[in-house]
């Protein structure tokens, strides 16, 4: 008796072909899965399933096969079975399924795909840019008193309720919550993007949370500090790492956007494949005064881990970079990115199970309303570069992923309505 | 055929109601097809109307006590296989499931009661009887006429690479 599954690779032309063999049932399909799910992350998103030698295949088996064909399907690629046996064939034609799984999906719509402006590639990681919403403008916002943070000295006259439609991108100290009583002993990090919101309590126990706009709901969130920007990108700029050289730390995909926008302040949105993010994350709300930064006073206001975490999630990160000297009304808001000292900026990051993300030409919008209602928010953290000589873990580092980016423009009283 | 008349002729497994003793019925249900000379293709049509039906009881049934919650007797009579599956679970009759929605796109058809429609097309003159707490459900399995002999050594499988070479 043949027991179990054996999957076998064999990559030929430009997409792989996973020979199955065995057993596709209730207790091996997620062998399949497995497998499948890494030739994502590789970044495969063609592939072939040869089923000659796959003895059957039960209702968890095709379930495996109909998730698979909708996830690639999802990011504009295909899986295709080849080749099935007859027994799995039968299956599959019960199920309704044979046609549609021997033939790749066609594509509803045959719209022409924006093509890059520019391709490069530096070092061991692949840049392409694309034109976004050429001439679109970010008019931006700081509100709040960021310097209390050290003193953890926030209190009430902080405290603003800002709205978050899908055209303003945003980040800061907040909670969700409509009065500052609500909302005081919950302060933490949170981010905004595309009518979305995702916060972390800043309790021992918090688990983040999110909020997303509907209809005529849009999220709201009680901030004692925040960056806001409404508007649009001009550039969206993708950057894969070779598997082989390892990952690309988020300074380099920095500076690149900052390159691509010509601009020395610019805002930037990332969603990303991590290979680790780096941060921290406040553990109490930072109202009630206290030596934030001293040490080991830190170590009752803040969660750092000094390795990095998340490596196998898909992150949004919210942010602005800057190139030094920097515009007054932003220098208590920029920490250093990375080695390069002229290199500042502050991001924060919000990470979700994996989702491989479409290449090429991709909208903001779509990708990170599916983020949010799919993929299971893990946390919101304030991305750190950890350079402490000897010790320091370094920066966050990522496989792949896309950067819309825009300068910013001018930056409104913080008194002004968005 | 009843649950006390296991005659010499019939097969008897009890199953926990535990997802790791589907290898205990894939391995039970090969056993039994080489044995009997069950073709290869009409035992791997066994082996997934089983495995969903057994699967849908350690899934949902509920049982308790888990231990040997779930009996199968199983036998050849001619060109067919009885058998009957009973279980500890809640009252469950899958010939009670609507036949799921095969139209529309892969890509936004639910898959609900995909199982079951797989078990009533491989499976014939399915009955449902619920008794003293138990779900009872016998079957027929024809054997599938155009192969009606068992592969030499009986092994329904086997993925032979020439190992007869020695």
């Amino acid at each position: 008796m043949q027991t179990g599954m054996e999957i076998t690779r064999v990559d030929r032309d430009d997409s792989p072909e996973l020979h199955v063999s065995g057993r596709m049932d209730g207790y091996w399909s997620r062998h399949l899965e497995e497998a499948i799910d890494e030739l994502m992350r590789e970044g495969i998103h063609r592939v072939k399933l040869n089923l000659s030698k796959t003895a059957y295949i039960s209702s968890a088996g095709i379930r495996v096969l109909v998730h698979a064909f909708r996830e690639f399907s999802a990011v504009g690629g295909a899986l295709m079975v080849v080749d099935p046996s007859p027994a799995v064939r039968r299956i599959l034609d019960l199920a309704g399924l044979g046609e549609m799984l021997f033939t790749p999906a066609v594509r509803k719509e045959a719209a022409a795909v924006p093509e890059p402006v520019k391709s490069y590639a530096e070092g061991e990681c692949r840049f392409e840019i694309y034109e976004y919403r050429p001439g679109a403008q970010l008019a931006c916002r700081i509100a709040g008193r960021t310097e209390r943070l050290a003193s953890a000295s926030f209190n009430r006259e902080d405290s603003m309720l800002l709205s978050l439609p899908s055209d303003v991108f945003a980040f800061g100290l907040g909670a969700f919550g409509e009065d500052y009583e609500a909302c005081s002993g919950r302060f933490g990090e949170f981010l905004a993007v595309a009518g979305c919101a995702a916060g972390q309590p800043a309790e021992e126990t918090g688990s983040a949370d999110y909020m997303v706009s509907s209809g005529s709901f849009i999220p709201r969130v009680m901030t004692l500090y925040s960056l806001c920007c409404r508007g649009d990108f001009t550039e969206l700029v993708r950057f894969e790492s070779n598997p082989s050289a390892g990952p690309i730390q988020f300074s380099r995909t920095v500076a690149a956007c900052m390159a691509a926008a010509g601009s020395p302040v610019v805002g930037m949105v990332m969603v990303a494949e991590s290979a680790g993010i780096l941060g921290a994350s406040l553990k109490r709300s930072p109202v009630d005064g206290g030596a934030l930064f001293d040490y080991p006073e830190i170590r009752q206001w803040l969660s750092f881990s000094p390795v990095r975490s998340h490596s196998r999630s898909v992150v949004i990160i919210a942010g602005v970079a800057a190139r030094s000297p920097v515009p007054a009304s932003l220098a208590s808001l920029l920490r250093p990115v990375g080695s390069d000292p002229s290199l500042l900026g502050h991001f924060h990051a919000a990470a979700f199970g994996y989702h491989p993300l479409r290449k090429g030409f991709v909208e903001l919008e779509p990708i990170v309303k599916r983020l949010f209602e799919t993929g299971g928010l893990q946390g919101v953290i304030h991305l750190l570069t950890d350079d402490r000589p000897g010790v320091g873990a370094g920066e966050s580092e990522f496989t792949r992923g896309a950067c819309w980016i825009g300068p910013l423009g001018r930056f409104p009283a913080a008194e002004e309505v968005l | 055929m009843r649950e006390n008349e296991t005659g010499p002729e019939e097969s008897v497994l009890a199953l926990d109601s535990d997802i790791a003793e589907l290898e205990r019925l894939t391995a039970f249900i090969d056993q039994f097809c080489k044995l009997e000379a069950v073709p290869a293709e009409t035992c791997g049509q066994l082996q997934v109307a089983l495995e969903e039906l057994v699967l849908n009881v350690i899934k949902y049934g509920e049982c308790e006590p888990k231990k040997d919650a779930i009996r199968l007797v199983i036998r050849r009579e001619g060109d067919e296989v009885r058998a009957v599956l009973f279980d500890t679970g809640v009252f469950f009759n899958p010939l009670d499931v609507p036949p799921p929605d095969l139209t529309g796109s892969v890509l936004d058809r639910p898959l609900g009661g995909l199982g079951i429609h797989l078990v009533r097309d491989l499976l014939q003159s399915i009955r449902y009887e619920r008794c003293e707490g138990r779900n009872y459900l016998y079957f027929v399995k024809r054997l599938n006429p155009d192969s009606g002999k068992a592969e030499p050594e009986g092994e329904p499988h086997a993925n032979r690479n020439g190992d007869n070479q020695s």
